[in-house]
Formats: C-alpha cells, structure tokens, sequence
C-alpha cells in the first residue's frame, strides 16, 4: 500500500543496524596509519594520523525523552499515545528495552543497553506510527482546529486540495518536531509523498498522507539522535 | 632425591612470590603513571596486561616480559621499577597498530589492543573550517543554539517550544549564556531530573541494584519484604540542591519524598531517629547507603565476612571491578591480621592474591548485623522490631543493626571468627570503624572521578575517548573535589561548558 514509506522504514532500519554494528564493531584496519616519523604532539613519538573519533557525538533518543518529545510534538497524551492490546503502554513498558531504556525492577538492568538491539527500529517505528495515526485521526475529525493539519480542504473526489494550508501544516510539523522550518526540499519530498500514496491508494489518501508524512519526519535520523 | 625436593621448594617459594606480586602490577602501574587515562580516578584492570580469564600475557604484557627477560631483571617490584620497565619499552609498538606503547598509554588506548587506537580530538583546524562553512550546524565550536535545546532534552527531558527556541537564537550571546544558566537551574529543579524514576534516580540503579519481586512499601513486588526507595531517596538528596555528594555514604540520616507527577519533587532530610524513621541501624554507626536496611539484608544477609557487599561498593562508587583484580592493595598481612576466619580457603596462595585485600576491606563490618540471627518472631510476630524500645543496646543480637554479638552467634557456625577484628584496611589505608573507611572511600579521587563519570556518560552519551575529552573530563573531577565542593549541580553547570558537551 506503501510502497515508498517502506522503502523509507528499509532505509531506516537498515541506518540503525549500522549504527548498531558500528559502535559495536572494532575499527578496521583501514583506519590506521603507518608510522610517519615526525614528532608526536603528547607521547614525543611520532606523529600519527589519529584515528577519527568513530564514537557518537550524537546521542540517541531514550525512551522517557522520546515520549516527551512526541507528546509535545503532537500534542498527545503520552500515556495513551501507544498502547499494546489497546491497554500497555509502549514506551514505559513493552518496548522500553528495545527502545533504549532500562528495566532495573523487572530484569535487574542497571545500565541502558549500549548500542541498539535488533528490534529497536521496529518499537520505534511502532511508536512513531501510533502517535502520527492518532494525530492525523484527530486533525482529520475537526480540520479547523487540527494541531499539526489545520485547514486542510478535501475535494469533491476525496483528494486533498493543494493550497496554502498544506504548506503551512508542513511548517508546523518540522517547526513541533526539530524547532525549524523545513527547507525547500523536505517540503517538496513530503508533498510528493501524497502523490504516491494517491496513484498507490487513492482511497484514505489524504489521512494515510497525514499519518506517514508526520512519521516521515519524526522517525528521521534528527528526530532519532540529538 | 633431598635435592631435587629443595630444588621443587624454592621453585614453589619463587612461584609463590610471584603469585602475590601480580596484583600489585596494577597498583604498581598506577603509582608509577598516575596521570594516564587509564590510571587518573580510574583503576587497571588484570586484562590491561593478560588475556582475560588466563594468566597468559598479552601482546603488552609479551613486551614487557620480553624486555624483563633480555635485560635479566626481575619483576618490578617497586614504583621506580615498574616506571624504568614501561619507560623502556614506551617506543616499541606491541600490538602492531602503527602506534607506539607510550602514545596509545597517553591518549588513553590499548597498548596490547590492535583494534583499539588513539583518537583525534573532533575539531581540528582543518575540521573547523569546514564546519564553519557548513549551512545548518557548526560542528566545531560551541553553538549555545544547540546547547540550550541540549540541556533542554537532558535535564527538563522535552525539547524546547519552538517559539521559546526562537526567541533564545535573538539574544545577545552574553545573555543566552545567562539565559542557558537559568535554563539548567530550572531543568535541574525538575521531575525529570530528580524525581523518582528521574535521570538521577537511574544514576542511581546500578549503585543501589533494586530487585522489584521483593519491593515493600510503595511499588509493592509480588513478596513485598524490603524496601529500597528509602536509599533512592538518600541519592537523589546528596544530588542535589548543592548539597555534598559524598554524604550518600556518610550520611547518617534518611530522606524523605513528597511530591512527584504533575506536582514538583520535594525530598526532606529526617532527623536520625532509629527505627522511626525507617533505619534500624543505630544513628552514631551509619554509613549512608552502606549501612541502609536494602544493603546490609541484600548484600550482607547472613553472611559473616562482608565481601560481596565490599564488592558491590566498590564497583558502585569508584567504578571498580575486584573480580578483575582493580583496586587492589593489599597490605601488610602482619599488619592487616589477614586470615581465613571463616574457613573458606581464602588463605591459600592462589586465593590470597586478591582475599589479603578484599578481607581486610570487609573487616570494618564485622559488627553490621544483615540478617544473623533474625526469627520469623522479630520480623513478623508483635516482638523486637515492632518496638524501637524493644531493640535494646549494641550487646543485643538485632538484625541490620550494628551488634556486637553478631560474631558470637556466626562463632558457632564459624569457629574462631570471632577473632576477626573491626580495624580494616582500604587503599592501604588503616581505618578503625567503618565510618573512617567511607571517609577514606569518599575523599579519594577513584569516587570523585566514578561519580563525575556517571553524570559524563549520561549527557555527552560515553565515556572520555579523545585527548580533549579525557583532558576536561579529568579537570571536571578534580574540580568536583575541590571547587565544586562535591556540589553536582555546580559540576554541571561546568560540564554543559565543556567541548565535549556544547560541541555537536
């Protein structure tokens, strides 16, 4: 049905299993550098071309911070936001392991996991993609005074009008989700979403554009790492 | 035949020697290099120069060995010693990285490690350029921009609203860096940051170990016997408000919390009051965490010689490991009257190597009851512990308490523990109560460094790599020791200045 945004959910995936192997695997020897002979700046011996710091300057989203962050960016309850079997919470419980956090009372983990686990892209896209249906489904009921898609208009076909308002929801996203506006190409990216998401599906296409344009930009590298 | 047997004793005696000299090559090592990453509020571990889980050397160790061998020297004994034998094997490359020993010791890699390599700081000059061209980010020097979203998301644990971020990205760069400061007060002072399941809380997991199934009180587990959120709280307290850290293992009074959800955390200090307020060790002998309710039932329970609870604080707050043989300094077993009082084999020579420490670490508990003696009648019945006039003096044999007649109870199941003495040693250090030994424990630069670390870890995302970062991260330290007056808060507001924290 989506066929782009699971390129996209791939793409991501496949970032985080990297992210992954990286900070777990050594530094390959393609990193070292042979003796050059000069002076060294701290040990006098001599000058090597140090390795560079393949440590994350970047750090990664924990649990508590991303559903914060996700209520806020769309102003949703956070205990309701995600709910397994529609009653556990997602963030605080199911997924909190694989979304980075620690479980010290239940599991004896007292330090958060080091690197990401094997499902952590998928209980982030879990995540992610609850709060932006719930989103777009309470945008989409009163569109007047919709929090994110305000003023979006239907045509008599179901499709969605291009006008102002769409730019303007779009400005609102990236302004809620990473305190800027988008730039000239993130907002055409995200308009031509919904051209894909019309010739795949034309029926839902509007709401299915709400949900994963809004999961487009909040499950990102920026909205991932800090 | 006579012969060959002495040949075999002075062999045994020689190995023997050798056994023991092997845990004083950390120590050793760290006396003779104190300011190396590796060394500086940090301990060597047995792997820096053996194959873990083996007493062969590794490619550093090889080396060292190697060199003992061709220059005929015996194994360095002293600081002196053990400083000329790494000195002169400083420009040999053991591991075959491309890096000499002494650079890879210096900037903090392995020198027996191939896979591990000396960083570069992340900005150089060449960097900086670059990053100064760069559109959206610069990535090589301070951007309070970034910081203030930073500090938003660590301490407060949301971002900013867009329209405060605006407005902060219009002042002046005098007034972000007053309005950054606020900023941190105001984060600091929130339940993400010091509230119960806070970032402090979470600190604190690791240092306090709870186990929910047994959790009593608030929260209760499915066996609600003990309750440790009376320690959490102890934490959390010493953590803030500029209050002096080290008082979580000196601290002879307990805390209290109100507050939490949408009201803001309040935590209260109680005036010691035994049993009352919810200790039952006796004021005058407390000892903060070590001596809680949570850590003499868990970690000491009916145990006679405290080693795992000694285990467990020093990897708690100093960050070493004593099953990898960090920290250890044994003393003078003369001295110490290091012997096997409970009769579990840790005398013999194989054991001894790392017990002549642990033991005599162990011994400033020998009073602190866990659970010895303890009947069903004093926890659950309307007897002992129900009543605080009931508990009587330290002669009477009352679980977590300080008892003097611990050791006489453990001396029918342990013949002759009860000679084990309360005198102790810690870094070498002679104590005579446990008391002297936290003081020993929290005035050296091991627990200044580990907490630093902790608070490092969480808001820069891993521990020191580079030569800048080990370079602010050993400034922080020390100045938490001396400057900050071991306040966390003023420690950081000065870690959110360094590189490591304000650079992207």
């Amino acid at each position: 049905m989506f066929p782009k945004i699971f390129q996209r959910w791939l793409t991501f995936g496949i970032c985080f299993g990297l992210l992954a192997c990286l900070q777990q695997a050594p530094k390959n020897a393609s990193s070292k550098s042979p003796l050059s002979g000069a002076e060294g700046t701290k040990a006098g011996a001599g000058v090597l071309a140090l390795q560079e710091p393949e440590v994350s300057t970047l750090k990664r989203v924990r649990p508590r911070l991303l559903g914060k962050s996700l209520a806020k960016a769309l102003n949703l309850n956070p205990q309701g936001m995600c709910l397994e079997l529609g009653k556990i919470p997602c963030i605080d419980l199911v997924h909190k392991v694989a979304l980075g956090g620690m479980n010290a009372y239940g599991n004896s983990q007292y330090q958060f996991p080091q690197s990401p686990g094997i499902t952590s892209p998928i209980a982030f896209d879990r995540v992610i993609l609850s709060a932006c249906i719930q989103r777009a489904q309470i945008d989409l009921s009163n569109t007047a005074e919709a929090f994110i898609y305000k003023d979006l208009k239907l045509s008599i076909d179901g499709r969605l009008v291009k006008d102002a308002a769409i730019d303007a929801a779009l400005d609102r996203l990236y302004q809620k989700a990473f305190l800027r506006d988008p730039s000239v190409q993130e907002r055409e990216a995200l308009k031509d979403l919904y051209e894909d998401i019309y010739h795949t599906e034309p029926n839902g296409a509007a709401i299915n554009w709400m949900a994963l344009s809004c999961y487009a930009v909040l499950s990102s590298v920026e909205s991932v790492f800090y | 035949m006579h012969k060959v047997f002495s040949i075999f004793k002075v062999w045994l005696l020689l190995y023997a020697v050798q056994l023991h000299a092997k845990p004083l090559a950390p120590d050793l090592f760290c006396k003779a290099f104190p300011d190396i990453p590796a060394c500086a509020g940090s301990a060597l571990k047995c792997s820096f120069c053996h194959i873990p889980a083996s007493s062969s050397t590794n490619a550093f160790g090889s080396c060292l060995q190697a060199h003992l061998k061709a220059k005929q020297l015996p194994y360095p004994s002293t600081r002196e010693t053990m400083a000329e034998a790494i000195t002169a094997i400083g420009d040999q490359d053991c591991d075959h990285d491309g890096f000499p020993n002494k650079q890879e010791l210096l900037a903090g890699s392995l020198p027996a490690d191939a896979n591990s390599l000396p960083y570069a700081d992340r900005c150089t000059e060449t960097r900086s350029q670059a990053s100064a061209s760069a559109p959206r980010w610069n990535h090589c020097t301070a951007d309070l921009a970034y910081v203030y979203q930073k500090v938003w998301k660590d301490f407060c644990g949301e971002p900013p609203e867009f329209d405060e971020y605006q407005d902060f990205k219009k002042l002046s760069p005098d007034k972000k860096k007053s309005a950054l400061t606020k900023q941190l007060d105001d984060c600091l002072a929130s339940n993400n940051w010091r509230g119960k399941d806070g970032v402090i809380w979470e600190i604190g997991h690791y240092k306090i170990r709870p186990v929910g199934s047994v959790k009593a009180g608030e929260d209760p587990g499915l066996i609600p016997i003990v309750d440790y959120y009376a320690d959490f709280n102890l934490f959390v307290y010493t953590q803030i408000d500029g209050h002096d850290a080290r008082d979580m293992l000196l601290a002879p009074y307990t805390v209290s919390r109100t507050g939490g959800g949408s009201q803001p955390t309040t935590y209260t200090m109680q005036s010691p009051d035994r049993l009352r307020d919810g200790q039952l060790m006796q004021p005058q002998y407390r000892v903060g965490l070590l001596s809680t309710f949570w850590n003499l039932g868990f970690y000491l329970n009916f145990t006679g010689i405290a080693r795992v609870l000694v285990a467990q604080a020093f990897n708690a707050y100093l960050g070493f490991t004593l099953s990898d043989m960090q920290g250890l300094n044994p003393p003078d077993v003369s001295l110490s009257k290091f012997k096997d009082y409970d009769a579990k084999g840790v005398a013999r020579s194989e054991c001894a190597v790392c017990h002549e420490t642990i033991d005599p670490l162990a011994y400033p508990f020998r009073n602190y009851n866990g659970l010895t003696g303890t009947t069903p009648n004093q926890v659950f019945g309307k007897g002992t512990l129900a009543d605080p006039s009931n508990l009587g003096d330290e002669n009477n044999l009352i679980p977590l308490s300080y008892s003097r007649a611990r050791l006489t109870a453990l001396d029918q199941s342990y013949p002759g523990i009860i000679e084990m003495p309360e005198t102790g040693f810690i870094f070498g250090q002679r104590v005579e109560s446990l008391n002297e030994w936290a003081q020993v424990l929290v005035n050296s630069d091991a627990f200044a460094a580990n907490l630093v670390r902790d608070y490092w870890k969480v808001l820069i995302g891993h521990e020191p790599k580079t030569p800048g970062e080990h370079q602010e991260f050993t400034k922080l330290w020390k100045d938490f020791k001396t400057v900050h007056q071991y306040s966390v808060d003023a420690m950081l507001h000065d870690l959110v200045n360094t590189e490591a924290y304000r650079v992207p």
